[in-house]
């Protein structure tokens, strides 16, 4: 089966890094790559409520650049490295970048976004800087790989993959299918991290833990713990401390881990993402 | 040949220290050098307030040292023969520190290993007072501290804590060096970052370690946004690394890193062998 992958990109140096990750992590693997850029016309909205219709020239001046942009994007994809495995379809759209994402998540059954962050809130005409946190939150239907600027996948390198988790609910092995995937793919083990708040597992925590050795299997996987450490610093600490390539988490709602996206927590300690983060979604149905 | 202090009060920490140095050191030719002060209802030699005790029971609780000390030897060379090893016994009626003061006067020691009570227990039992005396006032040596709970398996990476504010010499870092060239051991020097960056001075400093340790296996982290304690709590407990080491200075931060009983609960302080550096710097 083909991967599924979509790529937002304003073309930046960011969401250029982001697309390079993603080539690299999916070498061996076949995959068709959605390159996807929103456009939108702001200074219409701000000045008139009427927003210029497709036929204008304002219109097909933006549309216009924006395909130009995709186009030249392919080339340099390619002239890169032409990789038989991979695929390329451009997808310019007229609309938000949470609405296109939306749309294209929906309309081409995408299994992973993968897209860059400056790791830092930024100006608010960057697409991605501020926004890739908002994404990850309102974006329910795919899982996200938040690749920092300075990420670089090294094929040398070896690898491995927090998972940071309280156990404190339950996960359906499908909301942990990309993260097995991935793990399987680079051959990474898993480490899956939890800061111990309490002394000892709830007997519900004993339980989501063991469903989750149940769905590890596949993968290599160990458990470590930190203690008298807030989330966030710990999970922080951990990365660094280890040198690991990427921090998987999955985003529900009142979840303790949610701080990890959360500005405050990004005000407080500076935490400024260095690796990949890979987010995760409940799945309702 | 290597002579390596082991102080004894016959119990299963010492005991456990002296394993996990034998194994350490299983292929190096070694001077072991067992050492047990003994004392009587209190009274140690310059002890003015104590009544000395008769002869006899002199005598008697220096043939117990004596004797405890030669069984001693008999185990480990029964169950644990290595042809380089080699064991003598000293028997002390001094305080355990001057004991070893004096051990160090006559003979050149590499390094002197003491037992720990490990995990278990109160904060004060983990290091016992005669730990902390030892780690106190023992200058001129360094001191490995084993908790009696780690069994030795190698040791693969060594983590040695520093503030890099300090300008040490070669001489300080000699006995780490020659440790991680003998077990094969890599070295990741920690620094806990207060503030952005490093200052010019800390700069110099890190050079210099990189130029004292060179040929070891070595890489330098940093972690930042956390206190000292539990930044080098977290790295350790982290990496799962096997030792941790820092050059002793007086009213250092580690000093209320090991001793402070705010961390007493950091088990991890507990679960991995503390190397005490000595230094010659000002």
């Amino acid at each position: 089966m083909k991967n599924r992958i979509l790529i937002p990109t304003d073309f930046s140096e960011n969401s250029w890094n982001a697309l390079d990750y993603a080539l690299n992590l999916f070498k061996e693997d076949k995959c068709i790559f959605y390159l996807l850029n929103a456009f939108q016309l702001y200074h219409f909205t701000t000045d008139s409520i009427i927003l210029p219709e497709p036929g204008e020239p304002e219109y097909e001046k933006a549309r216009e650049e924006s395909e130009i942009g995709l186009e030249k994007l392919i080339d340099g994809v390619i002239m890169k490295s032409d990789n038989p495995n991979h695929h390329f379809e451009m997808i310019s759209s007229y609309n938000s970048v949470l609405d296109a994402i939306k749309e294209t998540v929906y309309k081409k059954d995408i299994s992973l976004i993968i897209m860059g962050t400056k790791g830092e809130t930024n100006s608010a005409n960057t697409i991605f800087g501020s926004n890739a946190e908002n994404i990850m939150e309102k974006i329910q239907h795919s899982p996200i790989l938040v690749v920092p600027e300075d990420a670089v996948f090294l094929k040398e390198k070896k690898k491995e993959i927090v998972f940071a988790t309280d156990f404190k609910t339950y996960y359906s092995y499908r909301e942990l299918q990309s993260l097995i995937s991935i793990a399987k793919r680079i051959e990474a083990p898993v480490r899956i991290l939890h800061i111990l708040e309490n002394e000892k597992l709830t007997p519900e925590q004993e339980e989501n833990k063991d469903s989750l050795r149940e769905y590890l299997k596949e993968v290599l996987y160990t458990f470590h713990t930190l203690t008298h450490i807030k989330v966030g610093a710990g999970v922080h600490s951990f990365i660094e401390s280890r040198g690991s390539e990427m921090l998987a988490l999955i985003h529900k709602k009142h979840n303790i881990l949610n701080s990890i996206f959360s500005k405050s927590l990004v005000d407080k300690v500076g935490y400024k993402p260095k690796v990949p983060i890979l987010a995760m979604h409940e799945l309702n149905d | 040949m290597k002579n390596i202090l082991l102080p004894t009060d016959f119990s299963q920490n010492a005991w456990n220290a002296i394993l996990y140095t034998l194994h350490m050191y299983k292929n190096e030719s070694c001077k072991f050098i067992l050492l047990n002060s003994y004392q009587i209802n209190g009274f140690h030699y310059g002890s003015k307030f104590t009544p000395i005790p008769g002869n006899e029971d002199m005598e008697k609780e220096k043939k117990n040292s004596e004797n405890g000390l030669q069984r001693l030897i008999e185990v480990i060379k029964k169950g644990y023969p290595n042809p380089k090893h080699h064991f003598f016994a000293v028997t002390h009626n001094y305080p355990l520190v001057e004991a070893i003061e004096h051990e160090l006067e006559q003979t050149d020691i590499e390094v002197i290993v003491i037992g720990t009570k490990g995990s278990t227990g109160a904060y004060e039992v983990i290091y016992g007072s005669n730990t902390i005396k030892i780690m106190d006032e023992v200058e001129s040596c360094p001191i490995l501290a084993v908790p009696s709970n780690v069994p030795f398996f190698e040791i693969k990476e060594i983590v040695l804590a520093s503030s890099l504010e300090i300008t040490h010499n070669e001489k300080d870092f000699q006995y780490l060096k020659k440790l991680a060239f003998q077990t094969n051991t890599r070295i990741c020097v920690l620094h806990i970052e207060e503030e952005d960056g490093l200052s010019i001075s800390q700069k110099q400093n890190k050079h210099l370690l990189e130029s004292y340790l060179e040929g070891v296996q070595l890489s330098f982290h940093s972690l930042a946004h956390v206190s000292v304690p539990i930044g080098i709590y977290c790295f350790i407990e982290s990496r799962g690394s096997d030792m941790i080491t820092f050059v002793n200075k007086k009213h250092s931060f580690f000093e209320k890193l090991l001793f402070n009983p705010l961390y007493k609960d950091l088990g991890n302080y507990s679960k991995i062998p503390v190397l005490v550096l000595q230094t010659t710097a000002k």
